[in-house]
């Protein structure tokens, strides 16, 4: 089964070629990878720039204007600013000004985080030179020293773990701080590919369930017609997704307004009336967390009993829907209709069934079902919330399915579910800056890193682990480039806290980062990196997208900090790796390699790096009018463009799922399975309220907490609804104690109606602050999570908490 | 005289405040200074029926700055004329004659004016004059992501959307006929609802 | 009501009380005849002094509350419209012909027998300010502020806390000594001065006043509550029923220590006076947003 990993590259190949995800491979076959190995060489770098030359003219007060990609961050978008920067410094920041601002071609405007950049840039606790640890790990004591001393001890600590271990003894943690291609954690991975390979991982902390299930039916994550296309749609179900706020690509909440304005009714399944429910649904339908999969088995009830299903579409091309089309030798076993009307296990799932389960009215069940079962054609889009749960495949499979039965799959104004990457080669790369082979064949999944810490040695397939029988090796050293995740966003944070803090498991730490963060403080080495207005870089789009943003360099970099890139090769030398690591290129070289890499894939019209710098436009698009739709072969002729699945047909049914044997949590047909911590069970006695920490406006996960301006307008909170609230004598601003077995935090709440009761919510990505008693005083949703990862994709489940909420005095 | 007048949609504001902080950018605002301020309004209950929670809900978000008013009350009540309606039809104020006494703020039902502790004025949305001449759309407005902001001549906005403006959490447009046009989203409610709160306080003040 | 208030609170109060001052003047010389003219003199020039400096005080703190006083000489420019720059300049030639009135009182400048008029017209003036500090409170905007209860419960505070101050004076004036005569007539007219003060206050309070209930969601929980003006209700009545216990019993007996009951009584008042004061600005709340 293929990997749909877009937050992580899979290392794989040489330098030139490896930076190609699976796309470019598909696409552009033997003949281009050869061609690119070839560039390396062309293009060796005769740059001898002098400072910064910026782009746009001379106002008359100093001031010049740059466009210039917003910072790759994890954010869920990419959007142009406009930099007005006078005397080195930025002093203004506005936003993608591209006349003819149309679907077909969007101004890719920046978000609330995106202008108050300057916040970040110009914070005063911004790093500004090297620094070891001198007090106890996490303890937070460090003491300044040089480039030179932290080199040498980073590089002494990587032989020296090489020696006594071996490099799978090595980690470069997930991290999504930059995507801009010469900073962030590629870096790091393409010199310790050089240097032996370090303990590879796959999977991503954002789409785990999603990514992995998806191709057990459709045999692909390129699900999703292409944004354009969405006007033409009668009926969008946004089923926890909230693109207002997370974006999922730049002007999707602009598509979806679009679509509206176009005659498109949209519902919102959600706990919480989120932003996008306020500003996009006409109808916002609260939802229990984590009992998705049920009103999705009460809809399917309805719409096959009521015979809205797609009865030819089913029966040319799907297989498992029921007894009539089961796989070969698998005629007896339960189908999908056979799971929704309660053959085997003598439970239909109907609606009055799932407003038990979900709080949803049974009407409301019964009148959505209809809706999406009838009105031709229709979406239903997934989140990404929901499968950050404990049974987390099964609502991506059963949406899929949905899709399916509905015969919204391949066709213009429908959509076939899933993770839907973007039609028709899967949308933008991410990263194209080549990391290399990972000479050290074990991977992880990316979550359970802290286990393989802990018991790395006794680590095999039961856990997930591929490209080898069992580890060798527990991790001993962490090289964590832009990433917050060793202590803020990984879960369970006083577990993680702990594990690190022992010098006996993991022997050395190094952080690089802008800030001190919750992670840095964890670290032996903190090694302070520029911005990514500091130096050169490029971007393509978040999920989706159809262009390329240049990112150059707009100011100096101030004290002491050095681009990621300069680091590694600054490393590179010290382990006598310089001229394979670098090629000769500096930052900006790479951005010219880069253009190229775009040039010979997606966007063959592309000028070259100095034509668009010149133009100062700060994206080269492709207009897109005819929208490509998912599917439309396979729509068309089942027959002659099959599936990437077994059966060359959508697989309802899956008969990989069922060939691993575990039917109560990983079924062959989409199930609600009671979560792990619920509601339902005994745990709700002692911890009574569901929490769950949705993806906040102000932040990026960590990244930008503590900026003024942003908190400003979006505190830190806790949400709770005035019935949970009155219960325990809470008043809206009161400060509360939340709390599990796991940890406690502390946080001033927000009393509202527009989350669900019994449901509370901890925006995630706060940086951890605990007082001298481990209370968090920040709140940091990871106090709370647990550890624990999903049958299939061994993904994180950081989403199913329960927890008791208390006013303090 | 022409008169310069705000269009916002209601109907898809989804107030991730990126016109707030477009403004705070463009003005050097400090901390606690919101020209551009986005009230988020909600009311409703949440009622039980057996294991299932019928949400009886309503909420929307209005993002509102100064609305140049026809009758500026602030402008009436300041003692030493240092707010002025230009030919355009915005309202200004004369940094220079301002002393600070903060009674225009007290007036305003918009909320709109907010004082510099570092200037030691009150101060209020521009309307971007600067820009306007330059003939750019102002900051807030080009800034938004979800497309719900325009501005143009009062008369030709009425004109093409309609004189709709006294929603909640506005008031009654007798007091200083506000220069804006509103797009109600679907829960909106007249200005006199007793339904609905301005429920993130903290955040608007 | 946020601290930078504090200064307007005593403003108001201040100005009301040195209006009040006069208006009780007024009504002693209306109502006495017979008085020994040596108790007269010192006893207006007493007054004529604390009116102004009553006065005096009230516009420097009302300096404090601007933050760029050197723009204040634009504060009358706009007469035309701005109730806050009418009520600036009233309060300016209130000081000034309080000033002069005083000074033709003690230093016969610019003429002493000119004092008549000079106070008519401080009175007059004072009368004005006292509208026009009303009026700058009754914004349209701001429905608790903007009734008839707040010009009444403006110049009640003036005529209570006048004629508190006055009595307290008198009782100054008369302490240690057995008997001042007319003295105690004056007291007694100033004690029906401030009794009707007392009743119109309780009549405000319960009958004028806007109904907080309706928009107490509005208003901060010190107000919606009530306990502000349980402190207000309960010291008006204790002040005054000190007040009518000293009139009844201590001042036929001035001097020593019963004159202390005096002061406590008055001080009452003004504290009751007070917290209605800080009720009435953390009592602001706009139509609007
Ligand atoms: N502003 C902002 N945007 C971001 C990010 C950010 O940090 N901040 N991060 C980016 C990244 S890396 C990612 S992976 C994406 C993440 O995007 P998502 O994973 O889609 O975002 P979440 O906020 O976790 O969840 C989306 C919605 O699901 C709801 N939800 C939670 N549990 C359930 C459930 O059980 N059922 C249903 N139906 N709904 C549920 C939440 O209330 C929330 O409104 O966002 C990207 N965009
Ligand atoms: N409870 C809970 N936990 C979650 C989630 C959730 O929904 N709930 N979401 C998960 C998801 S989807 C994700 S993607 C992860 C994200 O987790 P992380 O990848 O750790 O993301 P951030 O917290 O943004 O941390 C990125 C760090 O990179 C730094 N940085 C930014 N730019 C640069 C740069 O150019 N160079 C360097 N060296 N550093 C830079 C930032 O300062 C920041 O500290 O969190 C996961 N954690
Ligand atoms: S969505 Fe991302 S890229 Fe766009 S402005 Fe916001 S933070 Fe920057
Ligand atoms: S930027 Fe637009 S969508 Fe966002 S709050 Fe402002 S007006 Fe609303
Ligand atoms: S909105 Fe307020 S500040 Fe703006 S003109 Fe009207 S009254 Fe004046
Ligand atoms: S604060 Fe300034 S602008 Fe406002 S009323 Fe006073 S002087 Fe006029
Ligand atoms: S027009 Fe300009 S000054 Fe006014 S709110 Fe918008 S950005 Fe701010
Ligand atoms: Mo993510």
């Amino acid at each position: 089964m293929k990997e749909f990993d877009l937050n992580h590259q899979q290392p794989g190949g040489d330098p030139d070629k490896q930076g190609m995800n699976r796309r470019c491979f598909l696409k552009t076959g033997a003949l281009f990878a050869g061609g690119m190995a070839a560039f390396g060489s062309l293009l060796g770098c005769t740059d001898n720039r002098k400072g910064i030359r910026l782009p746009g003219r001379l106002e008359a007060d100093g001031t010049v204007i740059v466009r210039a990609g917003c910072p790759a961050h994890n954010c869920g978008g990419r959007c142009v600013l406009k930099l007005f920067v006078r005397d080195n410094e930025i002093v203004r920041i506005e936003t993608d000004d591209r006349p003819g601002d149309d679907i077909s071609n969007p101004q890719l405007r920046a978000c609330i985080r995106g202008r108050a950049y300057r916040r970040r840039q110009y914070h005063p606790d911004r790093l500004k030179h090297p620094m070891k640890r001198t007090g106890k790990r996490g303890e937070g004591k460090f003491e300044r020293i040089s480039w030179d001393e932290a080199l040498d001890m980073m590089a002494s600590e990587l032989k020296r773990v090489k020696k006594d271990y071996g490099n799978s003894a090595i980690l470069v943690p997930y991290g999504t701080g930059s995507y801009n291609q010469t900073n962030g954690r590629q870096t790091a991975a393409r010199l310790m590919n050089l240097f032996g390979g370090s303990l590879g991982f796959y999977n991503s902390y954002s789409w785990a369930c999603i990514s992995r299930a998806t191709p057990y039916v459709y045999g692909t994550g390129v699900t999703g017609n292409q944004r354009q296309d969405w006007v033409n749609s009668r009926y969008i179900i946004m089923w926890g997704w909230n693109p207002a706020e997370m974006r999922d690509g730049t002007n999707t909440e602009y598509f979806l307004k679009k679509a509206r304005e176009n005659g498109a009714r949209i519902v919102c399944i959600d706990p919480r009336m989120s932003m996008s429910a306020t500003a996009l649904a006409d109808e916002w339908i609260p939802i229990r967390p984590g009992t998705d999969t049920a009103l999705m088995s009460a809809m399917a009830h309805v719409i096959i009993s009521e015979g809205l299903h797609d009865k030819d579409f089913i029966h040319s091309s799907c297989v498992g829907f029921d007894r009539s089309q089961m796989p070969e030798g698998l005629e007896e076993e339960e189908s999908y209709s056979d799971y929704i009307f309660g053959t085997r296990d003598g439970q239909p799932k109907t609606p009055e069934w799932a407003e038990a389960i979900t709080g949803i009215p049974r009407d409301t069940i019964i009148r959505i079902a209809r809706e999406y079962g009838s009105i031709k054609p229709a979406m239903l889009y997934q989140g990404y919330g929901m499968q950050r749960r404990a049974y987390g495949e099964q609502p991506v499979l059963g949406g899929c399915v949905l899709a399916a039965i509905t015969g919204n799959v391949g066709i213009p104004g429908g959509w076939a579910s899933g993770i839907a990457l973007q039609a028709e080669d899967g949308g933008p790369f991410w990263n194209i800056f080549p990391t290399g082979r990972n000479p050290v064949g074990a991977t992880i999944p990316v979550f359970l890193w802290t286990e393989a810490i802990l018991r790395g040695k006794e680590m095999g397939p039961e856990d997930g682990v591929i490209g080898a029988e069992k580890l060798d090796n527990n991790i001993k050293l962490i090289w964590c480039v832009a990433s917050n995740i060793l202590i803020n966003q990984h879960a369970d944070t006083n577990r993680s806290a702990k594990i690190l803090q022992d010098e006996s498991l993991v022997e050395f730490i190094a952080v690089q980062d802008q800030f001190m963060t919750p992670s840095a403080r964890y670290a032996d080495l903190v090694l302070p990196v520029c911005t990514q207005l500091e130096m050169w870089g490029l971007e393509d789009g978040w999920k989706y997208g159809d262009e390329v943003i240049l990112m150059p360099q707009v100011v100096d970099k101030p004290a002491e900090t050095k681009s990621d890139y300069q680091i590694a090769a600054a490393l590179a030398g010290r382990l006598g790796l310089k001229e394979e690591y670098t090629l000769g290129r500096d930052e900006r070289d790479w951005i010219e390699w880069a253009v190229k890499f775009y040039r010979n894939t997606r966007f063959p019209d592309i000028p070259d790096l100095e034509k668009l710098h010149e133009m100062n436009r700060g994206v080269y698009t492709r207009p897109i009018h005819e929208p490509k739709i998912a599917f439309s072969d396979f729509r068309k002729d089942p027959e002659r463009h099959p599936l990437n699945t077994p059966s060359g047909k959508i697989e309802i049914f899956s008969r990989q799922l069922y060939d691993m044997g575990k039917p109560d949590t990983i079924p062959a047909v989409p199930k609600y399975i009671r979560e792990w911590e619920s509601p339902f069970g005994a745990e709700s006695k002692k911890y009574p309220l569901q929490a769950i920490g949705h993806h906040y406006m102000p932040r990026v996960h960590s990244t930008h907490d503590g900026i003024d301006w942003l908190e400003e307008a979006f505190p830190q909170r806790l949400f709770i609804n005035p019935i949970d609230a009155g219960a325990r004598n809470i008043r809206n601003g009161d400060s509360v104690m939340v709390y599990n077995e796991r940890g406690k935090i502390r946080i001033p709440c927000r009393v509202t109606n527009k989350i669900m009761p019994g449901v509370v919510n901890i925006p995630q990505g706060a940086w951890w602050k605990p007082d001298k008693h481990g209370v968090d005083q920040r709140g940091n949703v990871n106090v709370l999570t647990s550890h624990r990862w999903t049958p299939l994709a061994f993904g994180n489940a950081q989403h199913t908490i329960m927890v008791e909420v208390e006013k303090v005095s | 005289m022409t008169q310069l007048a705000f269009y916002f949609d209601a109907s898809s504001c989804s107030g991730c405040k990126t016109c707030q902080v477009a403004c705070k950018d463009k003005h050097d605002s400090p901390m606690g200074v919101r020209w551009r301020r986005i009230y988020e309004v909600s009311g409703g209950d949440w009622i039980q029926n057996g294991p299932a929670w019928i949400p009886n809900i309503f909420a929307y978000h209005v993002s509102m700055a100064c609305n140049h008013c026809e009758e500026p009350i602030c402008m009436t009540s300041c003692p030493n004329k240092a707010i002025v309606k230009d030919e355009r039809g915005i309202v200004l104020i004369d940094y220079d004659r301002c002393m600070g006494c903060k009674y225009c703020e007290w007036t305003c039902p918009y909320g709109a004016l907010h004082f510099d502790p570092d200037k030691k004025v009150m101060t209020k949305c521009t309307f971007c004059a600067d820009y306007l001449e330059e003939g750019k759309a102002p900051s807030c407005v080009s800034a938004c992501p979800m497309r719900v902001l325009d501005y143009g001549d009062l008369e030709e906005l009425e004109k093409k959307y309609g004189r709709h403006r006294e929603y909640f959490p506005l008031p009654a447009d007798k007091y200083t006929g506000p220069a804006v046009v509103i797009k109600p989203h679907k829960d909106t409610r007249r200005y006199d609802t007793k339904e609905l709160q301005i429920i993130n306080k903290e955040e608007v003040i | 009501m946020s601290n930078n208030e504090w200064p307007l609170v005593f403003f108001t109060m201040l100005s009301q009380i040195s209006v009040g001052i006069l208006i009780s003047m007024l009504i002693l010389w209306l109502t006495m005849r017979n008085i020994e003219s040596g108790t007269i003199e010192t006893l207006k020039r007493t007054l004529m002094f604390t009116a102004l400096a009553s006065m005096g005080i009230a516009l420097v703190l009302s300096f404090l509350h601007l933050s760029l006083p050197q723009h204040a000489i634009y504060a009358m420019s706009n007469l035309r419209t701005s109730w806050l720059s009418r009520e600036i300049i009233l309060a300016s030639i209130f000081l000034l012909t309080l000033a002069i009135a005083y000074m033709s009182l003690k230093y016969n400048m610019p003429h002493r027998n000119l004092f008549p008029q000079l106070f008519l017209a401080s009175l007059i003036i004072g009368l004005l300010l006292a509208w026009g500090i009303s009026r700058v409170y009754m914004i349209p905007t701001v429905p608790l502020w903007n009734t008839p209860s707040t010009p009444i419960s403006f110049f009640n505070t003036a005529i209570m806390l006048g004629g508190g101050a006055v009595l307290v004076i008198t009782a100054l004036m008369s302490s240690g000594k057995s008997t001042v005569p007319g003295v105690q007539n004056m007291q007694s007219v100033l004690f029906f001065v401030i009794t009707a003060a007392v009743f119109v206050s309780l009549l405000n309070m319960f009958l004028l006043q806007p109904d907080i209930g309706a928009v107490s969601g509005n208003l901060p929980a010190s107000v919606a509550d009530g306990s502000w003006q349980t402190v207000r209700i309960v010291f008006l009545l204790a002040g005054y029923t000190a007040l009518t216990y000293w009139v009844a019993y201590q001042a036929p007996h001035p001097g020593g220590a019963a004159s202390m009951l005096i002061y406590l009584a008055v001080a009452c008042l003004f504290i009751s006076e007070l917290a209605g004061r800080y009720l009435f600005y953390a009592s602001y709340f706009r139509v609007g947003v």
